[in-house]
């Protein structure tokens, strides 16, 4: 569903960036992508869904190649930042609606697919008001909904669950667990391990942009660790 | 005082991006500050060349004694029309207020540190008058040391009147637009209504210069002092500290713009916390009831979109439809003026007709919104850039909202001219074609200017409509270049007019091509 193929990204006039990246999640796969402030998650993800540019390496979605068809592959996607600057300027429902138009989703389906995330999230009566009078938790449920709303085969999410409360939360793991029931599958960074070692089947450590540590939930964690030992015992590791 | 030091330095420590261009490590913002600060210097100079030039010339025709107070009065009406559509932005920004708010500050601190960096902002443009009118009256007349030590205190307490000025005007504005549910658009129109206003009054006082040039140069000379007088008392004050070394006339210029920058910092420090409080709560109902949606097409959306964040916006608005509107203006005006009387003698003859396509485009596309459609994305371009849009689409969208926008006061003003004018056919085909193509390549132009200089990274949206580069060339190039081609008009002989007219269409719509396949390859992720 997504490869990241020695992926290297370098900012100007600074050192940070990303190198080397190897990530392949799969159909089926709920992807975590963890490691500390700074360590090169965020530019990992915006690299992949094309809001920055890389220096080398191959991003493929779905098989095709993110620089040379970035429109396609971008269908196949839907991304959520980890604080979701939205149009302020518009309604929660005009920008499901934009969302859904640039998506060319039928009026019918968009109608079921709003109806029912709006219902479970509980922000229904709130999509005729301006997104500048959402709380930060009313925004990333409506930017999820809006991720959701052309039924995506990949959903990329940089903190997820940062701002949601605990019911949103439980909906959100749902909808993850149904998206990969139906072969798509899910890439999230994340800093709360526990819910990464419930919710994932596959992991990658990050730190200082270059991946230490990576493989299925169920080897990383046989000797009775926790994910969060791993974590930790891997970044001490890298320190020393 | 800590509490207004403090504030002070976070408010000023990054003015004009300095701040920014201290530490980034980042080479290309680096050269784009560079560019920014080169086109700000360039026409700072011509500031600069003016005032020392009319400083100059004024001496020369035995005025030498209206110098300084001419000088206060431009500084002062420059720096007013200058503060007036961004006190608003600055003193009562949302961004920042919530973080502001839960400090230990007192409101009267906050208010004085926001209008410190006003003043210091209008202190250097007025400086920049001031300064080089003052060294040339220096030079060439006589002066004491009270001549000094007025011109000191004069330039430190010259912009206080206008900033105090622009900030009652604005917090009006704002107080009235705070208490209504469509705050930007109401904000919007009544400052609109006070640019028209301001044009207006200008236009008046112009009229009684255009008399007064019908008479000998000397009286006109002589009735400077009266002129000045009417249109900025305060500046009669200076000038007689200046040039008669008047102790109290200097001590009343100082205490009037102190006490009124103090009184206008007093009231609105008093009602700073309700205009911030209502002017950015947002009404929120929670009655939606889901509803069967629409599909529309990707181009109507994405136009829609545009339509939405421009009227979301009172600066834009503002900024922008100013053009449009005084080209409507200019065209009715021209059913009761005929501009060939308006004219002086000149030693070349004059086609006004010729011109008046050139003039009217000029009017028509001054402050394109497209010169800062990108920027004002800011922190949500995001969005566009991972979803599945092509460069094309997002630029056709930015394009064809600017196009809609101009294409009604377009339609109206042509309906007027042609209906009232005394044009020949090949006028009439002149001033349909001249202003369609004009219209088109500002907006491709100042989209190609804001994607060459974009500034997404903003803390209120007057930075990036009223200060960022990208306006300013963006807005002001086209004017410039129609300009030109107005003055090659007017005096081309009648029988070169043809092929003058063809030409600057072909050339019109050659420049638009190129700048639009520009924009389409640019690599949007770079912006």
């Amino acid at each position: 569903m997504l490869k990241i193929n020695n992926l290297c990204k370098k900012y100007k006039g600074s050192d940070k960036g990303v190198q080397d990246i190897n990530i392949h999640v799969e159909k089926g796969d709920i992807y975590a992508f963890i490691g500390h402030n700074g360590a090169g998650k965020t530019t990992t993800l915006k690299c992949v869904t094309g809001i920055h540019g890389f220096d080398s390496g191959e991003i493929l979605v779905d098989g095709k190649d993110l620089s040379k068809e970035p429109i396609a592959c971008k269908r196949n996607f839907a991304y959520i930042p980890d604080n979701p600057d939205l149009y302020e300027y518009l309604t929660g429902i005009q920008y499901l609606n934009f969302i859904a138009d640039v998506f060319e989703v039928p009026s019918a389906k968009r109608s079921e697919i709003i109806a029912k995330y709006a219902g479970e999230f509980e922000i229904t009566a709130s999509l005729g008001d301006l997104i500048s009078s959402y709380s930060h938790g009313m925004k990333q449920k409506l930017a999820l909904i809006s991720a959701l709303v052309h039924e995506p085969k990949l959903l990329i999410l940089d903190e997820p669950f940062v701002g949601l409360d605990p019911k949103a939360a439980v909906v959100l793991k749902g909808v993850m667990h149904d998206i990969c029931d139906n072969g798509g599958a899910i890439f999230f960074s994340t800093h709360v391990l526990d819910v990464a070692e419930k919710l994932c089947n596959k992991v990658t450590i990050i730190k200082d942009g270059r991946i230490i540590a990576g493989g299925s939930m169920s080897e990383l964690t046989k000797n009775g660790d926790s994910l969060e030992d791993i974590f930790m015992e891997v970044l001490v590791g890298e320190t020393d | 005082m800590k509490q207004i030091k403090a504030l002070a330095v976070a408010e000023l420590c990054d003015l004009y991006g300095f701040n920014v261009l201290r530490h980034t490590k980042d080479p290309v913002e680096r050269r784009k500050k560079l560019v920014v600060y080169g086109i700000v210097v360039l026409l700072l100079l011509f500031v600069v060349s003016y005032a020392g030039a009319l400083s100059f010339v004024l001496i020369a025709y035995g005025a030498g004694n209206a110098v300084p107070s001419y000088l206060i009065t431009m500084s002062c009406i420059l720096s007013l029309m200058l503060a007036v559509f961004k006190a608003s932005g600055v003193i009562f920004r949302k961004n920042s207020f919530d973080i502001i708010s839960s400090l230990p500050l007192s409101d009267s601190a906050v208010v004085f540190s926001r209008f410190l960096r006003l003043y210091v902002e209008s202190l250097i443009i007025s400086s920049l008058i001031i300064l080089p009118g003052i060294v040339v009256y220096a030079v060439m007349c006589a002066t004491d040391a009270m001549f000094y030590i007025s011109v000191l205190f004069g330039m430190i307490s010259a912009p206080l009147v206008p900033v105090a000025i622009a900030t009652a005007i604005s917090a009006l504005i704002t107080g009235i637009a705070s208490r209504m549910k469509h705050k930007a658009i109401t904000e919007a129109v009544l400052a609109v209504i006070l640019v028209l206003g301001v044009f207006t009054l200008s236009s008046s006082v112009s009229e009684t210069e255009s008399v007064m040039t019908e008479e000998m140069m000397m009286q006109l000379v002589g009735s400077i002092s009266d002129v000045l007088g009417k249109v900025y008392p305060p500046a009669v004050m200076f000038g007689n500290a200046a040039v008669n070394g008047d102790v109290i006339s200097l001590m009343l210029f100082v205490g009037i713009s102190v006490a009124a920058f103090a009184a206008v910092v007093l009231i609105v420090s008093v009602n700073f916390r309700g205009i911030c409080r209502r002017l950015h709560s947002t009404t929120a109902k929670h009655s939606y009831r889901m509803q069967a949606q629409q599909q529309t097409s990707l181009t109507k959306a994405l136009v829609q979109r545009e339509a939405k964040r421009y009227f979301s916006s009172s600066a834009y608005v503002t900024n922008t439809i100013i053009g449009p509107i005084l080209a409507v203006a200019m065209c009715v005006a021209l059913i009761f003026v005929d501009v060939n009387t308006l004219l002086p003698e000149l030693p070349v003859e004059i086609n006004v007709n010729a011109a008046l396509p050139f003039v009217f485009s000029a009017v028509l596309c001054m402050m394109n919104p497209s010169a800062c459609s990108v920027s004002l994305e800011g922190k949500q371009w995001w969005i566009v850039m991972s979803l599945p849009l092509s460069a094309r689409d997002i630029i056709n969208g930015k394009l064809l909202f600017s196009l809609c926008l101009i294409a009604p006061f377009y339609v109206v003003s042509e309906i007027v001219v042609m209906a009232t004018q005394n044009f020949d056919i090949m006028e009439r085909i002149w001033f349909v074609l001249v202003p369609a193509f004009s219209a088109v390549l500002s907006c491709v132009f100042g989209l190609f200017m804001n994607l060459k200089l974009p500034k997404l990274q903003w803390e209120t949206e007057v930075e990036v409509v009223k200060q960022s580069a990208s306006s300013m060339a963006g807005g002001v190039g086209g004017i410039l270049v129609m300009i030109v081609f107005a003055f090659a008009a007017a005096v081309i002989p009648q029988g070169f007019l043809l092929i003058f007219n063809a030409c600057a269409c072909v050339v019109l719509c050659a420049v638009t091509l190129v700048l639009y396949r520009s924009c389409l390859r640019k690599d949007l992720r770079t912006v």
